[in-house]
């Protein structure tokens, strides 16, 4: 009798038409005078307390653009630079960030079931209006990835031109990915390779640490590692910066070429002064951009091409492609399936669906990949071309797209010192 | 080199201007499509209970340590059972309150004596680590009383919540911040 109460439960049970729960048990008479409590739960953290964040990202981009470009300091900028590794990066936890927020972004537009909260919006929309307004600020003081890393530049070497022009492709080619995972339902890469987060949270997951610590021991040596070469966020901020209204400046007003401030920078972007007039042959100029411009659709192409290698790399990060794939084969010689399969058989969930989603992501990345390839290939033609275009500047001037505007150069310029010496007698 | 020479407007400053014009165009428009396709929601991660098989991954995937997930009791569908298949191992030499017989590894389960034959289970949370063990224990046998959430006030509503990202059943939601708990049947926890 018991038995078959039980299976009558179970039956229920299964009918999966739960209202509260499956009610095994009938819930109890009380005789006593004893009340049932009532289910708690914690309230959410007010969501006010984004929008102070929000806020606080908009004060501090508006004091470090003060600090870089109007009081042109060092030492204000660091300042800054640590109140925000502390609180944007220790207290918040560095979550949100901007760099992160692209795939937010990214996703918002790509899968109607996202809701993008409006905060997220702003934290991706405010440091790139400030890039705008007066170049990469929010690299300067406000990141807290970019603040730890310049906390520890105390040895930086020289990278050879050609090597950190190669390097600063890889940005872009990462960004390209990363838009792609998002769309093809392969999650967050920036977030799951973020170096430093683990760090700001204290965490224990080892391959972060190990990764984030890495980066840092290079960053002794190679200033701002991730911000110049992993950094999609930066790479945007950089392409900004470069029609930014206002920038930070070397010189406070004219630049007098006594080389001081050329080995100042430790991120190579200091463009050294040429000769008045062009010392190459205008046809030979004019030869090669014809060459550069030759390249571009070859370099899309050869990009485009190169895409199509990622769906092979992508696909198998994919959970459900994973899953699909291994129950699609006959079970293993010792019986055993992985943990992820078993766990997937358990929840009875109809494998059609699991394959639904996999031939969806796999479907996505096969017609996102040359095109994320032929994206980077033409970011690589653009950079060729501009490196091709002859420059003349009669100034050291600071090259805008790789310039953090930390200010490091400014403490190097003399005529930056006659100033500070005039406003003080003043 | 005096600047009177130059024209007002030079090509490279115009195509500066004109490229700064369209990149802010662009990235107003990225942001504002994404919010206006998105509604602007606030929203959090959030168990949905009718997906959850206690696999246990909530324990150990989530960054936080201990887990922001933790065990919720709705007592209203408490049976009040003596033989608790939440609070009890299957193999429990004799209903009492020694750790040997208890399913919580950090014994996060209060058992208290109400009448006869009730007892009342509490969740200390500040205990649960949120294996689920107790929650498969209650599914299996029992009225289901006890289910996983996510507690809004530990969690840190990370980008992607890395426990989403591997449970196998799909379970984890974002839901609205404002009404952040799922009960099972797919109804919502006013608060």
């Amino acid at each position: 009798m018991r038995h078959s109460v039980a299976v009558a439960g179970l039956v229920l049970f299964l009918s999966a038409v739960p209202i509260a729960a499956q009610d095994r048990f009938p819930r109890p008479e009380f005789k006593s005078d004893y009340e049932i409590p009532s289910l708690q739960v914690p309230d959410a953290a007010g969501t006010w307390f984004e929008y102070i964040d929000l806020g606080l990202l908009a004060v501090m981009l508006t004091v470090v653009s003060i600090c870089a470009l109007k009081l042109r300091s060092r030492n204000a900028i660091t300042l800054c630079s640590f109140i925000s590794l502390v609180y944007f990066g220790f207290v918040r936890q560095g979550c949100i960030c901007p760099i992160g927020s692209i795939q937010n972004v990214v996703l918002s537009l790509s899968d109607p079931g996202y809701s993008i909260p409006l905060f997220v919006a702003g934290f991706f929309l405010l440091p790139l209006l400030a890039a705008l307004f007066t170049g990469r600020t929010f690299c300067a003081g406000v990141c807290p990835l970019g603040a730890i890393q310049d906390i520890v530049a105390l040895k930086p070497i020289k990278i050879p031109r050609f090597l950190d022009k190669a390097l600063s492709l890889i940005p872009w080619v990462y960004l390209s990915i990363a838009v792609l995972a998002v769309v093809s339902n392969l999650g967050f890469l920036v977030c799951k390779f973020d170096p430093f987060v683990e760090i700001f949270r204290f965490g224990s997951r080892l391959p972060n640490l190990i990764w984030g610590g890495a980066l840092l021991l290079i960053g002794v040596f190679v200033a701002r590692p991730y911000c110049r070469f992993l950094c999609p966020y930066g790479a945007i901020l950089g392409l900004l910066s470069r029609v930014s209204f206002l920038h930070i400046s070397i010189a406070p007003k004219e630049c007098v070429n006594c080389r001081l401030c050329e080995n100042s920078c430790p991120f190579n972007a200091i463009i050294p002064a040429t000769e008045a007039v062009l010392l190459e042959k205008p046809r030979a100029v004019r030869k090669r951009l014809l060459f550069a411009f030759a390249i571009l659709p070859l370099a899309i192409v050869l990009g485009a091409g190169t895409g199509l290698l990622l769906p092979g790399f992508l696909e198998n990060t994919g959970r459900d492609v994973q899953i699909a794939g291994e129950l699609a084969k006959p079970l293993p010689e010792n019986g055993q399936r992985s943990l992820d399969a078993q766990f997937f058989e358990e929840t009875g969930m109809q494998i059609e669906t699991l394959e639904a989603s996999a031939d969806k992501t796999k479907a996505v990345l096969a017609m996102g990949s040359p095109i994320a390839g032929g994206f980077a290939g033409l970011v690589a033609g653009l950079l060729i071309i501009g490196l091709s275009i002859p420059r003349k500047n009669r100034e050291y001037i600071p090259d805008r797209g790789a310039c953090v505007s930390c200010g490091r150069c400014i403490e190097y310029c003399p005529k930056e010192h006659e100033r500070r010496s005039k406003d003080y007698s003043k | 080199m005096s600047r009177k020479k130059e024209p007002l407007i030079t090509r490279r400053s115009f195509l500066i201007k004109g490229l700064r014009t369209v990149f802010a165009a662009g990235a107003g428009a990225a942001a504002l499509g994404a919010g206006l396709h998105g509604r602007g929601e606030n929203l959090r991660w959030q168990i949905d209970p009718d997906k959850c098989i206690q696999c246990g991954r909530c324990q150990t995937n989530c960054v936080l340590l201990p887990s922001a997930v933790k065990c919720v009791h709705a007592f209203a569908v408490c049976g009040y059972c003596d033989l608790c298949s939440g609070y009890f191992k299957t193999n429990a030499l004799s209903l009492d309150t020694a750790a040997e017989n208890r399913l919580c590894p950090t014994s996060a389960i209060k058992r208290t004596f109400i009448e006869d034959p009730y007892y009342q289970y509490t969740i200390n949370k500040d205990l649960c680590i949120g294996c689920g063990k107790c929650v498969k224990g209650c599914q299996s046998f029992g009225n289901g009383s006890l289910f996983l959430q996510v507690m809004q006030d530990i969690c840190t509503n990370c980008n992607e919540c890395s426990i989403a990202v591997n449970c196998p059943s799909k379970a984890f939601t974002r839901v609205p911040a404002d009404n952040a708990y799922l009960l099972k049947g797919g109804a919502r926890l006013s608060r």
